[in-house]
């Protein structure tokens, strides 16, 4: 387990610096890790034990799960194909792939590995994110606007089938309280959902069609044989066998092939073909025993193979002749010399129609022996059955029209060469199609369930060439019809019919609530204005009052006015009766000076009276005196000393008062330096 | 000895707005002086700040009373675990943004203004968190809020103004509802000391409009629904590095006053029973939906990151509606998370625009093949966001999920992950157009960009390498100190 795990960690550790090495540098290192993968898939071939194998036990006190990792019999299978093939795709980019293309399909090699060998879900999730992230960054990487639209398009897809499996796994952990690697025990419909975006469940699989044909040839190679089958694989292990899954599978199947008929580009096609063999593999999955599991896992591996397979010979008619569109392909005007394509890309057609015999489940390929224990699975299981017969057949039809337009019709100028490194890895990839054809029972030992592979009798060798046979006869008949292409209408796709109404809904929903956002700040600024108004309408209360203030001081001024006059008047009065007032004094005084007489006579009497009087009153003054000191001395008494107003009486906390008041005042000066 | 360390908590406050003075007095010299004395300051706060670490772990609360303004309305000083947390992020964020200020704010006017703003509010902001009463709470709320405008309004344009009037209104809004709430307490309790009992034990109507003031004065702060508006004005229109604060740390402490008062002035019992906390949670799911949803429009790239904000504020708001322990510690963990994960997004678009001088994300195309680690520190961050696994943010997502689970309310989850959808959308663009967009066609101006200066980008990488290394390393301070946070206002909090 160690060595998986180092492989892992090396992919990881030697991506980011790859694309800063030399070219050659580069290409040693790649060999090296080829080299490895190889070594290990047949490592795991041999059945040899691999232990659990658990790090980061700390994670388990912060409420998550250790990184565990554990080698289940169905994560044996998966991991010998994922290295197998990533090792072919490897080779076969490793002439033509950018150094950025090459590290990201390391690290996306590496996490499907991660994600087949993790024990618990928190690997599995964290595998399954950045499974996610390096695909996209794969399709991306071609730089142009359409590759980029459909690896957002991508992203955005898968990153909702993450979400939607953190939902689940959350779900899961809440009612069974572990992260182990199970059947979940709550959260199905999450589980469901979330490997329905990564399996390509029908309608979740338009991704398959928008990423891989837009990624540049060299890394569809690598695409083709990772996210599905990491679905697949998931489906097998965490969800139970179910009639809906089989059926949903079967219709996958069909499905995959009707589209894939009315394909005009090279790897559109195979794209499409993914899809239907994804669904015999959901289907075999689905129906759960011994040959729906070891079918269905022996289906991934010989999928990828061949698939990969496909997508390198497609990939090479790429790169040479610089298009992959069926149509132009057969239909170039030119040159009446140019020779077909099988004759100037041999080593392309011949992968193309190795690859072309085993999807087809041809004998002695390799897509016969999966495709016969998937058969025997599926016995009985109704409608299915039949739908996946249907889906044999339309498979030979859509590989006899892939070989017959791109290599038997198609002639054009090639424009390079093909590269060795391509070259060997087609011839290596059809070797192991038609070694795992003849010799199935090199994976017996790592089969789930060691279902028997003796696969060769007179039943499933007579089927599998009438549905051949079948196949070709429909072609036949429909070539003419294939070769003009059949345009459906653009509503009756499931990208227009669903995704794009979805996606304007919710822009629209977005919209929606920012409109309300706004209209939110101007309910504020509209309150606001009320209250300016409010605070208008005041100053205009206020003002009346200044007025009538103002009002009523002019009534006082006239009603003083009318005081000042009144006043006159009333002194006037005055004056004339102060001149009758004299006369009557002069009387007055004559009277009095007699009257004056009479008193003086009267007032030696009194003089003699008032020395008696005062006297009594010398005594009188002495005694108040005394009383007064008495008084005197207590007042001096009770006043307080100056001596006890003192500074260092202000305490510390009246000066920490004045710092604080200090600090706003601070803050004061610097508001008003603002503008 | 002890005497020094329950002094330390005056000394974290009065230092930095001791050299505030300094550097406004330096300042009229040397341009120099100045900058390295902001560093200086922020470094020595931050290392104050770690000083209190072993006494935090060993559990110790710090307690000092400075003096007293009227019977039992002192101004005090309490670190516990869950402010040393906070003070420790704060300063440590305020650390970075300085040493990047000194090349951003070269470039910028007024750096004499910026700078003493810059380092008192740092004093305000640890005053916030180190408060031992509301009242001593409120007094630093309140001067970090007002003294913010300075920063808001830096640039002077009439689009800041007008944001900053905004902010300064909706602050003094929050700030009269914090005193209102502050009122009540006294009222009701006695007290304001949110050391010592529950203040609030009885739910009454008071208690309710407590609780509603509480809930209008920080949620402001914190851009809480529907008092989120000045939030995306304001935040944008800073500088960079004040506006990676803003979001960064200061919303935070209204994230922090919510607990305290959840927690110290009422306590999760009384809420539960009174169920005044389902107010917070739908005025928090609305925040996050809405948050996230006005974000995917925007396409000035900081309006952008400051509605994230808004959505990001109404998960740590959710988190904390909910008691159970695993909520709380990913609430915590998130409050951590952010602030890690909003300061590298607004300081690496900060050196974008700063180096590019554009701010619409449809003219970004191809930046991240001129800036690469910026751009890359961009996505570590914004991937983080979106909660992908081994980022920080996924761990804090994930624990928030499971705590909700706990609580036995899975539609939270559902809203958490509807939400780490939209921040998909929004921030999935961003970084593809930046690596794989075509670069908009020079015709005119053949102006090189190249990556920003070295005392930029430290400063962002060690928030994004922080935003990974806080995710699945098993050694996790933020995490730790979140669980001891969550463990204490729980269990030990009243």
């Amino acid at each position: 387990m160690e060595f998986y795990l180092l492989f892992i960690l090396s992919c990881f550790i030697v991506a980011p610096f790859l694309p800063r090495l030399s070219e050659k540098r580069r290409r040693g290192v790649l060999v090296m890790l080829l080299c490895l993968m190889i070594f290990l898939a047949f490592y795991n071939l041999s059945g040899v034990e691999l232990h659990d194998y658990s790090v980061l036990e700390e994670l388990e006190a912060m409420g998550l799960a250790p990184l565990a990792f554990t080698a289940h019999p169905y994560a044996r299978m998966a991991v010998f194909g994922f290295l197998l093939v990533g090792a072919l795709a490897l080779m076969y980019g490793l002439q033509v792939a950018g150094p950025k293309e090459q590290a990201v399909s390391l690290v996306a090699i590496a996490s499907a590995v991660g994600i087949a060998l993790s024990a618990n879900f928190i690997t599995l999730f964290l595998f399954w994110e950045v499974l996610t992230f390096s695909v996209a960054i794969l399709i991306m990487l071609k730089l142009t606007p359409h590759a980029v639209s459909m690896g957002c398009k991508f992203l955005i897809f898968h990153i909702v089938g993450g979400l939607l499996l953190f939902l689940g796994i959350v779900q899961h952990h809440s009612a069974s309280g572990s992260f182990v690697l199970e059947k979940p025990a709550a959260g199905l419909l999450f589980f469901v959902l979330a490997i329905a975006f990564k399996a390509a469940f029908l309608p979740l699989h338009v991704w398959v069609a928008w990423g891989y044909p837009a990624a540049s040839h060299a890394t569809s190679v690598v695409l083709a044989g990772l996210t599905t089958k990491v679905g697949v694989y998931a489906v097998a292990r965490i969800l139970e066998p179910h009639p809906a899954i089989v059926l949903m599978g079967a219709s996958m199947a069909v499905f995959g092939i009707c589209c894939a008929l009315l394909q005009k580009n090279m790897r559109g096609l195979l794209s499409y073909h993914i899809i239907s063999q994804v669904g015999y593999m959901v289907a075999g999955a689905g129906m759960g025993g011994y040959y729906g599991i070891d079918g269905s896992l022996l289906h991934v591996i010989n999928h990828m193979l061949y698939k990969a397979l496909l997508f390198m010979s497609a990939g090479a008619v790429l790169l040479t002749a610089g298009t992959e569109d069926l149509h132009d392909l057969s239909h170039h005007q030119g040159d009446k010399q140019v020779l077909s394509l099988w004759r100037v890309l041999p080593v392309a057609a011949l992968g193309a129609l190795v690859g072309a015999l085993s999807i087809s489940g041809v004998p002695p390929f390799n897509g016969y022996v999966s495709k016969y224990l998937l058969k025997k699975a599926m016995y009985g299981a109704g409608p299915a059955e039949t739908m996946l017969m249907l889906a044999s057949i339309g498979t030979v039809v859509s590989f006899c029209k892939f070989c017959y337009f791109a290599f038997v019709k198609g002639r054009v100028p090639l424009q390079r060469g093909l590269p060795v490194s391509m070259q060997a890895a087609i011839l290596l990839a059809s070797a192991a199609c038609v070694f795992l054809g003849i010799y199935p029972h090199v994976v017996q030992k790592i089969l789930p369930y060691h279902s028997s592979l003796i696969v060769y009798n007179a039943g499933g060798i007579v089927s599998a060439l009438t549905f051949l046979a079948v196949g070709i006869a429909v072609f036949v008949v429909l070539k003419k019809t294939l070769d003009r292409g059949i345009n459906l209408p653009a509503w009756l796709s499931v990208e227009q019919s669903l995704y794009q109404p979805l996606a304007f809904s919710l822009k629209a929903c977005c919209h929606y609530i920012t409109t309300f956002d706004s209209s939110l700040n101007t309910a504020y600024e509209k309150a606001g204005g009320t209250a300016r108004i409010l605070i208008e309408k005041t100053e205009l209360f206020d003002g009346a009052i200044n007025e009538a203030y103002e009002k009523s001081g002019d009534l006082a001024r006239r009603l003083a006015d009318r005081t000042e006059q009144f006043d006159g008047a009333l002194n006037e009065a005055y004056e004339k009766s102060g001149k009758f007032a004299k006369q009557l004094a002069d009387g007055t005084q004559a009277f009095d000076a007699s009257l004056n007489e009479a008193y003086e006579s009267s007032g030696k009497l009194a003089r003699r009276l008032a020395d008696k009087a005062a006297q009594a009153d010398d005594t009188l003054d002495d005694l108040y005196e005394q009383s007064g000191q008495r008084s005197r001395s207590l007042w001096d008494r009770m006043r307080g000393r100056p001596s006890d107003w003192n500074i260092r009486n202000l305490n510390f906390d009246s000066f920490l008062i004045a710092l604080m008041l200090g600090l706003f005042l601070f803050i004061l000066v610097y508001f008003t330096g603002i503008r | 000895m002890e005497t020094a360390i329950s002094f330390l908590p005056v000394w974290i406050v009065m230092f930095p707005m001791f050299m505030t003075l300094v550097i406004y007095y330096v300042e009229q010299r040397s341009e120099k002086m100045r900058n390295a004395l902001s560093v200086g300051t922020s470094v020595v706060t931050f290392l104050s700040v770690l000083m209190l670490y072993p006494y935090m772990m060993a559990g110790e609360i710090i307690e000092y009373s400075m003096f007293q303004l009227l019977p039992n309305l002192e101004i005090s000083f309490r670190v516990d675990i869950l402010s040393f947390s906070l003070a420790l992020l704060s300063s440590f964020i305020w650390m970075l943004v300085s040493i990047y200020s000194i090349d951003y704010m070269c470039h910028e006017h007024g750096c004499n203004r910026y700078y003493p703003v810059l380092i008192i509010t740092l004093a305000s902001c640890m005053g916030i968190f180190m408060a031992g009463d509301l009242f001593t709470l409120f007094v630093f709320f309140e001067l970090m809020s007002l003294i913010s405008y300075v920063l808001v309004v830096h640039e002077e344009s009439l689009e800041a103004l007008r944001a900053g009037y905004k902010y300064l209104i909706m602050t003094i809004i929050g700030g009269l509802a914090l005193f209102f709430g502050i009122i009540i307490t006294f009222e009701l309790g006695g007290s304001v000391s949110l050391g010592g009992e529950t203040l609030i034990t009885v739910p009454s109507t008071l208690a309710f409009f407590a609780f509603i003031s509480f809930l209008i004065g920080f949620g402001m702060k914190a851009g809480m629904f529907p008092l989120h508006v000045w939030l995306p004005d304001a935040h944008p229109v800073a500088p960079s590095p004040a506006s990676a604060l803003l979001s960064g740390i200061m919303l935070k402490t209204g994230a922090y006053g919510l607990l305290r008062v959840i927690f110290h002035v009422f306590s999760p019992g009384l809420l539960q029973e009174a169920g005044w906390m389902i107010i917070l949670a739908v005025v928090a799911i609305i925040t996050i939906l809405l948050g996230s949803a006005v974000a995917i429009t925007q396409d000035d790239i900081k309006r952008r990151l400051a509605y994230s904000s808004v959505g990001q504020m109404g998960y740590i708001l959710l988190g904390m509606s909910i008691f159970t322990e695993r909520a709380l510690i990913g609430d915590i963990f998130h409050i951590f998370s952010h602030a890690f994960m909003k300061s590298t997004l607004f300081l690496a678009a900060g050196a974008i625009i700063l180096k590019t001088g554009k701010r619409s994300i449809r003219e970004l195309g191809g930046i991240g093949r001129l800036m690469p680690f910026t751009m890359l520190a961009f996505t570590m961050a914004a991937l983080s966001m979106i909660g992908i696994p081994p980022l920080s943010g996924f761990l804090s997502k994930w624990t928030l999920s499971l705590g909700a689970m706990d609580a036995g309310l899975p539609y939270y989850v559902l809203v958490l992950l509807v939400s780490s959808l939209l921040n998909g959308l929004y921030y999935l663009p961003i970084i593809i157009t930046a690596f794989f967009g075509a670069e908009p066609g020079h015709e005119h101006e053949q102006v090189k960009i190249s990556e920003a200066p070295y005392k930029m980008l430290i400063p962002i990488a060690i928030l994004a390498v922080s935003c990974l290394l806080f995710g699945l390393l098993p050694t996790n301070l933020p995490f730790d100190l979140s669980r001891k946070a969550a463990d204490f206002l729980l269990r030990g909090g009243f």
